[in-house]
């Protein structure tokens, strides 16, 4: 995109479009990790409790 | 003798009215608190640049170059992004991302609340801003003063003045912007509903691998994003790892304030009348307020569409502190909660969310530079 000239509706409105749909998806990425992290730094006693998984 | 006040010739109109202003955001910073680590060197060095041939910036007298110690602090602190850099180590020492990784959900909402970012670049366009400034422009909705002028300055924007100065004023007014937004979305019922806290705890291990990992994860998505993320995790990771106690407690005190010290003195170079009192730096003013309306807009509006879809409610309000302002946005929904129910207290849950928009702000900006710098 040319930086110094004015965009096109078209061009910001698909900015806004990709612009949050990346930041979502970067959003559930970093939410499976805590997820993740949460389930293998648990204590060995809250993981046997809940199902003895990961 | 003459020689003394030759210089009164030079006085422009425009210079004494941003001496007005600079006086303005001193008075602000002392009698209202509003961010007054930054304001208040903001409006000394408003005052101090327009002072006719300051030797403050670099100025040509009979042809020769003079270089001003503003303008070196510019060049060697914001034109290359170090400061506001160095200020995300304190400001990720300062975060506690806790209620966020015991309710990693709630990412979700710093994420819509960045919406205001996105809407406002659509709006800056609309009015005939340049891409580069109106990218510039939009970044005040990220609510987050480092990551405006790294982008900004990034971006080579011309308008880093007012854009600094609008991020950090709307920050401050927070608890002013949000609540009538938040009010005109949302009806008494949705503002009363209880969210309960579980209070989980997080293991050490937990917090010291989650800035590592989230610095990973920015990267790769929007590399662009890396050195803020980073700088900002890197400090979180002082804080956490349990061993930088001392270290963690200079990042948070000495080091952000010095930086932000600094940085409201060189940010004050591009405040000089002549490029500063145009009608383009009204309408950034009222298009960063209109960011940060979206951003409370968006948030809400997310938590009302969740709520279709849940079986256990969410009340609506916290995705207005999906913003980045931190702990503004999370105090602002924790206390009109309270005046709604005086049972209700959702600070933790507000808090959450407002730490998530810390991180999705930073992402954000990387994500807008990814997509439009080719």
């Amino acid at each position: 995109m040319n930086l110094d000239a004015v965009a096109p509706l078209s061009d910001t409105l698909s900015v806004l479009g990709l612009g949050m749909l990346g930041i979502f998806i970067v959003t559930v990425a970093i939410i499976l990790t805590i997820v993740l992290l949460n389930l293998i730094t648990a204590p060995v006693k809250k993981r046997k409790r809940s199902g003895g998984r990961a | 003798m003459e020689a003394i006040f030759t210089n009164f010739s030079n006085l422009t109109w425009q210079q004494v009215v941003m001496w007005a202003i600079g006086g303005i955001l001193i008075y602000l910073a002392i009698k209202k608190d509003m961010e007054p680590s930054l304001l208040l060197p903001m409006g000394f060095g408003a005052i101090l640049v327009n002072i006719p041939m300051s030797g403050a910036i670099t100025q040509v007298i009979e042809g020769a170059k003079e270089i001003g110690v503003l303008n070196v602090l510019f060049d060697g602190g914001i034109a290359n992004e170090l400061f506001p850099l160095l200020l995300f180590i304190g400001i990720g020492a300062m975060i506690d991302f806790e209620p966020l990784l015991t309710n990693p959900k709630l990412m979700l909402f710093g994420a819509a609340a960045q919406f205001g970012i996105f809407a406002t670049l659509v709006a800056s366009s609309l009015l005939g801003f340049p891409l580069k400034d109106a990218a510039s422009i939009a970044i005040i909705g990220a609510a987050d003063g480092p990551t405006s002028i790294f982008v900004a300055n990034y971006l080579h924007s011309n308008y880093l003045g007012p854009i600094i100065i609008a991020a950090y004023s709307y920050m401050a007014l927070v608890p002013i912007v949000q609540p009538p937004i938040i009010k005109l979305l949302t009806t008494k019922k949705e503002r009363r509903i209880r969210m309960e806290y579980t209070g989980s705890s997080v293991s050490p291990a937990t917090k010291i691998l989650f800035p590592i990992i989230v610095t990973v994860i920015a990267g790769i998505f929007a590399p662009r994003s890396v050195a803020l993320v980073g700088f900002l995790m890197f400090g979180n990771l002082i804080r956490e790892c349990g061993v930088l106690g001392s270290l963690s407690d200079t990042a948070q005190k000495v080091l952000a304030n010095l930086i932000t010290l600094l940085l409201g003195l060189t940010v004050a170079a591009n405040m000089q009348a002549a490029s500063f009192l145009t009608l383009r730096t009204l309408m950034i003013l009222a298009l960063g307020l209109c960011a940060f309306i979206f951003d409370t807009a968006g948030g809400v509006v997310f938590g009302k569409v969740i709520n279709l879809f849940v079986k256990k409610k969410v009340n609506p309000m916290i995705g207005a502190a999906g913003i980045s302002a931190f702990p503004m946005a999370s105090r602002v929904v924790h206390k009109m909660g309270l005046a709604e129910d005086s049972q209700n207290h959702l600070l933790m849950h507000a808090a959450g969310a407002n730490v998530a928009g810390q991180i999705a702000s930073v992402i954000a900006g990387g994500v807008l530079l990814n997509l439009i710098v080719k």
